[in-house]
């Protein structure tokens, strides 16, 4: 959304009830503003659709997709809330001085603080235990969502909304995600390179071999919460830094046929590998030095460019790539082990307390 | 009898004729191979929606270098060059102040994506030297630009995984194999095995003569990642080298179930075959692979290749002529514009006379128009032995052994030209101990280190080394060295018969030159038997060594011949035209 269309929505009262009042920003087909509910005085975002892709079947396909996905996932605590949405219409002076009327679809969020991204540029100010909790609360988020059979496909700070009442984070941007369960929206090819940010994306999808496969997609979200848990580390993008140009390695398997792709990037796997090395030694520098051994293991696993691996296994059987509980119960033991190390700190910086007298009668 | 310029046992491939690889630390991109240029088609007219978050996360945190490089992440992810290499410059000009190893790192892998690697290199040079990742990161782009000694400075005591790795290569590169074992060793316990550093330390396990090391290792690689060409290959070039064929085809099988009917392992499969003397079976191995589906979308070289090898056994088993199969495969070297070297290796077989010398130079020129000089080695030794430069073949095949210490075909010549040509057996023979413990399963190599040693009146240690050659009965030199040793050794009646049987049975392979040799090896080598011998034995040699004028063309002949001369042995042209065939005359 340009900055004209922004200056159009600015004062603008939709459905009798919700006053616009400042740009917070753009996505690719729409933009996102602060509204103040005029009933109940509440402040809450407004996504509006530009009214240039208004006409694009793609965006209104996302954008009616997001609002569906958004009433199926709500009264998830992790995934933000839709509190509204509706159409409105309009009106702008033609240079004859006819007026045009457009209908522009809308929905009302719930309005958080920022986002994460926001966070990380100054990430040295946030603690390691702030940091662990907002990405448990997303990867919640996005276990969440899979349980709906839902899956995002565009995980990473920018879609990552951070609260401060109550404190937590949750996962937004709904628009390229998918209900496994309804038929495909687009042609087959569509779904080989996915739909997220090539600076996030699994190797799959950069040589074009994604597909409609709910697991497939599923361990897409995996390689993401991988991506994300990075992010929180360093603040920048593991597959382009380790991948160095993901866009030119996409036009160049562009050029190349289905099965020619997938047997490259079968050949690749462990070169991959060795690719993603010096960013886990980044990483691996960046992380508080108890948290380390577990935090690399983990960022290996969930970021391995063979999809299938980045799912533990139980007794030689993959737990299936929906299941996101074991993820989480792994980010608590990273929290619990920053909080006895804080705690540890704490210990041994307090002042020591004036021992007390021995009780009568008791050993000493 | 010693052999040159024999490849009847190997063909044009990515085993055999092509050294045996070590994985480089990677540096760029893993682009997909497209085998053509591509470009960028031009991009939406619209700023995407995470584009236009970064430039505004960058506008409001203009400070921060973790924005800026997000930005310059951005910028170039939507194609956006310009405004990604200034986003990422301004990261390092903000770097010099406060120190973020992660936008840095970030900044400068956007700049070398770029094309401003030298603005990256500006800035390692100058940057702090006490961060380990920055110092290995540091040490990958020095490799880029070709200064390993900084590199080299820059990884030293380094202990992350990548350091470890990079240091293990330039220890590789230096010849340092121990070095280089104890680092990826290292590198090991950091990170636990990855294919790559298990690669690297079976090669540098080769490369100091360990080969059951080398192929444990290598195995493990495989374990790891089976479906890697260089892996397989590898790990058949150690099989072949201790001669174990089974194992060597067994090691392509994992590339065969993903890749069922690829020519480049075609070609491979086609070389052990030859290399266990199955001529009939490697030429199905290359029909049937020619008839395959994938032949059709095989890269043109790889096509061109298999042609060439299949017209280079059709020479072997008699179906061509040697004039038939040399157009072949210099036909298909035009078709692929001079680019394939394995199947430039197979001229010296096709070239084999000093009257071929013309072509072969006119040949060299192409070649090298596309070709690294040390690259063209192989052809440079053929070269100055048709030009009958003497310094210049040792020399040269002495450079090519060592720059290609796994090829036994380098290091078979280079023996035999040290030998022959330059009269220095004593090297010839500290060559041949130290390849023969990398490939200790080469006739080839056993057969002229035997030779040498022979020569040089090691006969004992002769007889062992030729003992190690798996397949004795099947090649007329082989043969006939026995019977040098046997000559040389005191058993003159037996070492008779033993080059007598190699001129039969190189008759009966249809290698007439070969029988001829043998017969003219015979003769020079009764010239060392003490006189005494053979007049018991009732055996007169001719007081001059004479080589008939119909061999006057033929290399090994004029190699011989030096080798007499350097034996005190006087040698003369023989007067009559197509004189018979020398041969030990009873009296």
């Amino acid at each position: 959304m340009d900055a004209a269309e922004q200056e159009i929505y600015i004062g603008v009262t939709l459905a009798g009830c919700y006053l616009i009042e400042a740009h917070l920003g753009s996505g690719n087909f729409s933009g996102v503003f602060r509204a103040t509910d005029q009933h109940t005085e509440r402040e809450v975002a407004v996504k509006i659709l530009s009214f240039r892709s208004s006409h694009s079947a793609d965006a209104r396909i996302e954008f009616d997709g997001e609002k569906a996905l958004l009433e199926l996932l709500s009264g998830c605590s992790h995934v933000v809330n839709r509190v509204d949405d509706g159409t409105h219409q309009l009106e702008l002076a033609a240079p004859g001085g006819a007026i045009v009327k457009f209908d522009v679809p809308y929905l009302v969020l719930e309005l958080a603080d920022g986002c994460l991204a926001e966070l990380l540029l100054n990430r040295a100010r946030l603690p390691w235990q702030a940091r662990l909790e907002l990405y448990r609360d997303l990867v919640k988020g996005v276990h969440q969502m899979h349980l709906s059979n839902v899956v995002h496909r565009d995980v990473k700070s920018d879609n990552s909304l951070v609260f401060s009442r109550p404190q937590g984070a949750k996962i937004a941007d709904l628009g390229r995600s998918k209900n496994t369960a309804d038929p495909s929206r687009f042609v087959a090819e569509a779904y080989e390179v996915g739909r997220g940010d090539l600076r996030f994306a699994p190797p799959e999808l950069l040589w074009k071999c994604g597909t409609e496969d709910p697991n497939d997609m599923a361990r897409v979200d995996l390689f993401l919460l991988g991506s994300l848990f990075f992010e929180i580390a360093t603040g920048v993008a593991i597959t382009q830094l380790a991948l160095i140009d993901p866009l030119a390695i996409l036009t160049a398997a562009s050029r190349l046929p289905r099965l020619a792709r997938e047997a490259d990037l079968r050949v690749r796997t462990h070169e991959l590998r060795e690719q993603f090395m010096p960013a886990y030694d980044l990483f691996e520098r960046e992380m508080p030095s108890h948290l380390r051994d577990p935090a690399v293991r983990l960022l290996r696993q969930l970021t391995d460019p063979d999809p299938t691996a980045r799912v533990p296994a139980f007794r030689q059987r993959s737990l299936p790539p929906w299941d996101l509980q074991w993820l989480i119960q792994k980010v608590d033991v990273l929290l619990k082990m920053e909080a006895y190390n804080t705690g540890a700190r704490r210990r041994i910086t307090r002042p020591t307390r004036r021992a007390r007298p021995a009780r009568k009668g008791t050993r000493t | 009898m010693s052999l040159s310029c024999n490849t009847d046992n190997r063909l044009a491939g990515p085993v055999g004729t092509t050294p045996i690889q070590f994985v480089s630390p990677p540096t760029g991109p893993p682009v997909p191979d497209i085998g053509a240029t591509s470009f960028l088609e031009p991009g939406p007219a619209t700023v995407p929606g995470y584009l236009a978050i970064a430039r505004t996360h960058a506008d409001a945190a203009s400070e921060s270098p973790t924005a800026l490089a997000r930005l310059a992440q951005a910028e170039l992810s939507a194609g956006e060059v310009d405004a990604a290499v200034s986003a990422a410059t301004a990261v390092l000009d903000l770097a010099r102040g406060e120190v973020d190893p992660s936008a840095e790192f970030a900044a400068v892998q956007v700049l070398r994506a770029g094309g401003a690697a030298e603005k990256a290199r500006e800035h390692i040079r100058d940057a702090p030297k006490t961060d380990e990742v920055g110092r290995s990161f540091r040490a990958r782009l020095a490799i880029e630009c070709g200064d390993l000694d900084k590199a080299r400075l820059l990884v030293e005591d380094v202990t992350t995984f990548d350091g470890l790795f990079i240091g293990g290569w330039l220890a590789i590169r230096a010849a340092e194999y121990p070095r280089a074992i104890a680092l990826f060793r290292q590198a090991t316990r950091v990170a636990g095995p990855t294919p790559d550093v298990l690669t690297n330390t079976g090669y540098s396990y080769a490369a100091l003569g360990h080969l059951q090391h080398a192929i444990s290792a290598t195995r493990q690689a495989q374990a790891l990642a089976p479906h890697t060409r260089m892996i397989a290959f590898n790990l058949v070039s150690f099989y072949l080298a201790v001669g174990d064929y089974a194992a060597a085809t067994r090691a392509l099988e994992p590339l065969q179930q993903v890749f069922p009917d690829d020519v480049e392992i075609a070609l491979a499969l086609a070389h052990i075959s030859l290399r266990a003397s199955d001529r009939k079976g490697a030429n199905k191995i290359l029909q049937r692979a020619r008839t395959s589906k994938s032949w059709a979308t095989a890269p043109l070289v790889r096509r061109a290749e298999l042609e060439a090898n299949l017209a280079l056994l059709r020479w072997f088993t008699g179906r061509h002529s040697l004039d038939a199969a040399r157009k072949i495969v210099l036909d298909q070297l035009a078709i692929t514009d001079y680019e394939s070297l394995p199947m430039a290796s197979l001229l010296p077989a096709l070239l084999p006379k000093f009257s071929d010398r013309r072509l072969l130079e006119t040949l060299l020129g192409r070649l090298e128009a596309r070709h690294d000089e040390k690259a063209l080695l192989f052809l440079r030794v053929h070269d100055a032995i048709l030009r009958q430069d003497a310094e210049a073949a040792v020399s040269l095949a002495v450079e090519w052994a060592q720059s290609e210490p796994f090829n036994p075909v380098a290091a078979g010549l280079a023996i035999q030209l040290l030998g022959d040509l330059a009269g220095d057996r004593e090297k010839a023979i500290e060559l041949g101990r130290d390849a023969v413990t990398r490939a200790p399963g080469d006739s080839l190599l056993l057969n002229n280190l035997a030779y040498v040693l022979a020569l040089s009146g090691k006969t004992r240690e002769a007889r062992v080394v030729l003992g190690k050659v798996t397949t004795p009965d099947v090649s007329p030199a082989v043969i006939a060295t026995r019977g040098l040793i046997d000559l040389l050794g005191g058993d003159v009646s037996g070492g008779i018969a033993e080059y007598e049987r190699a001129g039969e049975l190189a008759v009966q392979q249809g290698k007439e030159r070969v029988a001829q040799l043998a017969a003219l090896n015979l003769d020079v080598a009764l010239r060392r038997v003490d006189p005494g011998i053979l007049n018991r034995l009732e055996i007169e040699v001719a007081p001059q060594f004479e080589i008939p004028s119909s061999s006057e063309d033929d290399p090994g002949i004029w190699l011989l011949a030096t080798r007499a001369e350097h034996d005190g042995v006087a040698v003369s042209l023989s007067e009559t035209a197509g004189a018979d065939l020398p041969s030990p005359r009873r009296q």
